[in-house]
């Protein structure tokens, strides 16, 4: 071999991988994988999940039945977790509960998000005179006291489940909207958005299917945010006696046992645990979302 | 070179676009008056500001409003007069019949749907495909232009491609329907000098195919020679001087236009020994607030100016070969 080695010719260059065509969605998956606290909030929100919605079917007992005696510890009979000031069974109570509080916090939440995204895209891409009486109507929301307009909301029209995700929905949408119009007055000088345009895209389209998708990731944390606010919600009228009383919640059982607090530490702490629980698990998601979504975190 | 006796397809009369600054209407786009033929390429060059950019979104029915809107003036595309025409019958020959390019492809896709989405979507809207067959012609488009591997390509997203790629996929969302005016406002300034090439290569090709009358802005005077057939000079506002790109490239009228010409270096043969200053026209752009002064705008930096030129704005020459200039100079030379 009289070639020097360095002459020999390079080993052939593996072909250039091409990158699969990456969309957002699962761009921010991979981001929110490698998330640790992310990743345990949303199997605990799983977890919530399929309590709510198989744990009525498979645990029979129903949450408004008397089953044993008032105020029995845990353990203290075939019902693990005791039962409540009427003797009703706390479990039973718990995972009924958790169906209604989440039902009522995700409509809660949807309603806050429909209305802010509503109010906050109609001001932010008409701007002017829109956008200035869009704005003074969400700072009279703002302004006023929000538990205390909720009950007044679920007193003037009664205490059903509806009633109180609308309560709840309608007080709390104005951060969401101004949210949603910042992003807008940002999104619609966009290159992209004047392009659309200039292909003849209507105002409805230019709103909804160029700048909102646009829009959305800021907007998808709040959503999720504003659920964990929604339930933390709903908890607080329950306790104060606005619950449906047709309708076992965390919030209510917290609130019938408030008396007897000091007898009966398990009627409140299991509760209070579920609601803790609950909004941890959709507070850490959310910030899983933020920082997968979050395109200056994303280029790393 | 005489044009065809046809009809022009786009032509623009006395149009003024004007914006509100400080309570005052000034007038950005000023009696501004053109044709533009099937299958032809005409060239507006001018300064940044010179009004070349808004004379483009008045024709696209784009002018922002507010502060902006078309003060008076005709535009006539076919028969159909676009200036006050309802906003949702401009929305069916925005992209339809004349489509615009803009200068920035880094920016002016759209970066949450893949390029053939939004391909798919213009010809959706305006062609009435369905979703496959949107799909179908957007792999078509992308082919068009160039693009290599489009049945791939089509589902990337526009932060996997390049400059020159991109503003190849803006190219196919502004064909897609076989538009009869296409606009280029400075299509290959963010570009490198090698794609820019690539990119006027592409506009020459489909040119020829589909018979699409171009306008194209750019300041560059090389551009104009190689890609133009007729240029028009605008001059805060104004048309200053118009002609066929090869006269006009070749001896420039209108002071300013020379100056332009002028400012291009040029390659000799046997450079003088101590090479001469590259020519600039001294002064700036003069700014809004200037346009609305009688007499020719160019007269503060014009080297040849005389008493007239601050007085009132000179009539426009016409010459033989489609050659038109509006300069005191040769007013007074026709006289």
């Amino acid at each position: 071999m009289s070639e020097p080695p360095v002459m020999t010719s390079m080993p052939p260059m593996p072909p250039m991988p091409v990158p699969e065509p990456v969309s957002p969605a699962r761009q921010a998956w991979r981001m929110f994988r490698r998330n640790g606290a992310a990743m345990i909030g949303l199997a605990l929100l799983l977890l919530v999940l399929a309590e709510a919605a198989l744990g009525p079917a498979l645990y029979s007992v129903s949450p408004d039945d008397m089953v044993w005696m008032p105020l029995t510890p845990p353990g203290a009979s075939e019902y693990w977790l005791g039962t409540d000031y009427v003797g009703r069974d706390l479990l039973a109570g718990l995972i009924h509960g958790g169906r209604v509080t989440l039902i009522v916090g995700g409509s809660a939440a949807a309603l806050t998000v429909a209305i802010g995204v509503l109010v906050g895209a109609f001001a932010g891409y008409y701007g002017g005179r829109i956008d200035n009486a869009l704005m003074r109507v969400t700072e009279f929301f703002q302004v006023l006291p929000n538990l205390l307009l909720a009950m007044v909301v679920v007193m003037l029209f009664g205490a059903s489940l509806v009633n109180i995700a609308i309560a709840i929905g309608a007080v709390s949408w104005t951060s969401t909207a101004r949210l949603t119009r910042v992003e807008f007055m940002r999104l619609r000088e966009m290159d992209y958005v004047r392009a659309e345009r200039s292909i003849g895209a209507s105002d409805a389209r230019l709103i909804w299917a160029v700048i909102l998708p646009n829009a959305a990731p800021p907007l998808i944390v709040s959503a999720a945010l504003s659920a964990g606010t929604a339930i933390l919600f709903e908890a607080g009228l329950a306790f104060l006696g606005l619950g449906d009383p047709n309708a076992m919640s965390w919030g209510r059982i917290i609130g019938d046992n408030r008396p007897y607090v000091l007898d009966a530490w398990w009627a409140v702490t299991f509760p209070g645990l579920a609601i803790f629980l609950a909004v941890l698990a959709i507070s850490l998601v959310g910030d899983g979302l933020n920082d997968a979504l979050n395109p200056r975190l994303r280029e790393r | 070179m005489s044009m065809t006796p046809t009809p022009p397809l786009l032509s623009v009369r006395d149009l003024t676009v004007a914006f509100r600054v400080r309570g005052e209407d000034a007038p950005v786009v000023r009696d501004l008056s053109f044709d533009l033929h099937e299958g032809e390429t005409l060239g507006i060059v001018g300064e940044s500001g010179c009004g070349k950019s808004m004379t483009a979104l008045a024709l696209m029915g784009l002018v922002p409003n507010p502060p902006g809107r078309i003060a008076s003036g005709s535009i006539r595309l076919g028969d159909e007069e676009l200036v006050a025409a309802a906003e949702a019958r401009l929305r069916r020959v925005r992209g339809a019949r004349i489509s615009m390019v803009f200068q920035e492809p880094m920016t002016s896709l759209n970066p949450v749907f893949t390029v053939g989405e939004q391909i798919a979507e213009t010809a959706r809207a305006h062609l009435g495909l369905s979703a496959r067959e949107a799909r179908d012609r957007a792999v078509e488009m992308l082919r068009l232009v160039g693009i290599p591997a489009p049945e791939r390509r089509v589902g990337d997203y526009p932060h996997q491609l390049s400059g020159g790629m991109r503003q190849r996929v803006m190219i196919a969302i502004a064909l897609v329907c076989e538009p009869q005016v296409l606009i280029a406002d400075e299509p290959t300034t963010a570009l490198d000098v090698t794609v820019q090439a690539q990119i006027f290569d592409l506009f020459r090709e489909l040119q020829d195919r589909m018979n699409t009358a171009v306008i194209l802005i750019t300041h560059d005077i090389g551009v104009v020679a190689e890609m133009t057939d007729r240029v028009m000079v605008m001059y805060a506002g104004r048309k200053v001087e118009e002609g066929p790109a090869a006269d006009f490239v070749a001896a420039p009228r209108h002071p300013y236009a020379r100056g332009l010409v002028n400012c291009v270096p040029r390659l000799v043969a046997d450079p003088p020994d101590v090479p001469e200053p590259l020519f600039e026209i001294p002064g700036l752009v003069p700014g809004a607030e200037a346009l609305a002064r009688p007499g020719c705008a160019f007269a503060p930096r014009c080297p040849r100016a005389m008493p007239v030129c601050g007085r009132e704005f000179p009539p426009v020459t016409a010459s033989p070969g489609g050659r038109s200039v509006a300069c005191w100079l040769d007013a007074e030379g026709a006289r």
